[in-house]
C-alpha cells in the first residue's frame, strides 16, 4: 500500500509545483526560476543519494557523466525552461495537459529507436492524448 | 486558440498563446527523449539516484552558467519570487524521492498510472487558487482527463 501512497504523493508533488512556478514567474525571469528550482530539487536528491546510496559512487565513470549530463541538458535546460514558458504564457492548466503528454513521444521514440512493438492498448492511449491535446490547443 | 489570461485581467495575445503551447509541446518531446535516454541509462548504471544526481548537477551547472551572468542582479530584490520558486523546485524534488521510493516498492505497472494524475492536482489548483490568473474551461478539463486516460493506457500497453 505505500507503494501506491507514494506514487499518488509524487503526483500530488509534481502537480503542486506549477501552482508555484506560475506564481514565482510572474516577476522573475523564465531561466532565472527555472536554475531556483533545480537548485532546490538538486540539494534534495543530493541529501538523499547521500544517505541511501552513496555506494552506488563507483559507478560513476566518465561514459555515465556524459550520458546523463545529456539528458540533464535536454530534461533541465531544455525540457523544464519550455514547460516554464508554457506555464508562464497560457497558465498551468494548459501547459500541464500539453506536457504531461510526453509518454506519447517517449513511445513514438521507443518504437522508432528501440523497435518497441505496439498494441491495441498504446493506440488507444495515443488517440486518447491526441484528442486531448487537439481540445486544449483548438479550444476558445 | 485557448483564451487564457495573463496576469492582470487582459486576455492573452494570439502570439502569446501559440508561443505557449509551442513550448509545452517542446517540453514534452523534451521529457518524452530524456525517458528514452533515462531507461537505457539507469538499466547500465543500476542506480536511478546516480542518474538523477548527475543529471541536476549537470542542468544546474549548464543552467547557471548560461542564465546567471548578473547574479546579483537578476536574484536581488524578487525574494517573494524566490520563494516560490524554491518551493516549486523542493516540491519536484519531492516528487521524484516519492517516485524513487514508489518504484522500489510497488511495480511500474501501477505506480506509473497514478503518477500520471498530476495533471489533475495541476488543474485542480489551479481552479481554486489561480482563479485571477488563469481560466480552467470545460474543455481543458476534458483535455486534461484525456490526456491523463492515455498515458495510463500507454503505461499499461507497455507493460502487457
Amino acid at each position: 500500500m505505500l507503494g501506491p501512497l507514494l506514487a499518488l504523493a509524487a503526483a500530488f508533488c509534481w502537480g503542486t509545483s506549477s501552482i508555484f512556478v506560475r506564481l514565482g514567474l510572474q516577476h522573475i525571469k523564465t531561466n532565472i526560476g527555472v536554475f531556483i528550482s533545480i537548485a532546490a530539487s538538486l540539494a534534495l536528491v543530493v541529501l538523499l543519494f547521500v544517505s541511501v546510496d552513496l555506494k552506488s559512487l563507483s559507478a560513476i565513470t566518465p561514459a555515465v557523466i556524459l550520458w546523463f549530463s545529456l539528458i540533464g541538458f535536454l530534461n533541465y535546460v531544455i525540457g523544464r525552461q519550455c514547460n516554464y514558458l508554457g506555464v508562464k504564457n497560457i497558465g498551468v492548466a494548459r501547459a500541464t495537459c500539453i506536457y504531461s503528454s510526453n509518454p506519447l513521444f517517449a513511445m513514438i521514440l521507443a518504437v522508432l529507436l528501440t523497435g518497441e512493438t505496439v498494441n491495441l492498448v498504446i493506440v488507444l492511449g495515443a488517440v486518447a492524448i491526441i484528442g486531448g491535446l487537439l481540445l486544449v490547443i483548438t479550444g476558445r | 486558440m485557448s483564451t487564457t489570461s495573463t496576469p492582470g485581467t487582459q486576455p492573452a495575445g494570439k502570439r502569446t498563446v501559440i508561443l505557449g503551447q509551442v513550448f509545452s509541446l517542446m517540453a514534452a518531446v523534451a521529457y518524452g527523449s530524456t525517458a528514452v535516454l533515462v531507461r537505457r541509462g539507469v538499466t547500465a548504471v543500476g542506480s536511478p539516484l546516480v542518474g538523477a544526481t548527475i543529471s541536476l548537477v549537470a542542468g544546474t551547472l549548464m543552467l547557471g552558467l548560461l542564465g546567471l551572468r548578473r547574479p546579483e542582479k537578476d536574484l536581488g530584490q524578487k525574494k517573494r519570487a524566490i520563494g516560490f520558486l524554491v518551493i516549486s523546485g523542493i516540491l519536484s524534488g519531492l516528487g521524484v524521492l516519492a517516485n524513487f521510493f514508489a518504484m522500489s516498492l510497488a511495480p511500474v505497472v501501477i505506480v506509473s498510472p497514478l503518477e500520471a494524475v498530476s495533471p489533475v492536482f495541476a488543474l485542480l489548483w489551479s481552479s481554486i487558487f489561480l482563479k485571477q490568473l488563469e481560466k480552467v474551461t470545460p474543455r481543458v478539463i476534458v483535455g486534461t482527463l484525456l490526456v491523463v486516460a492515455g498515458v495510463v493506457l500507454i503505461t499499461l500497453g507497455r507493460n502487457l
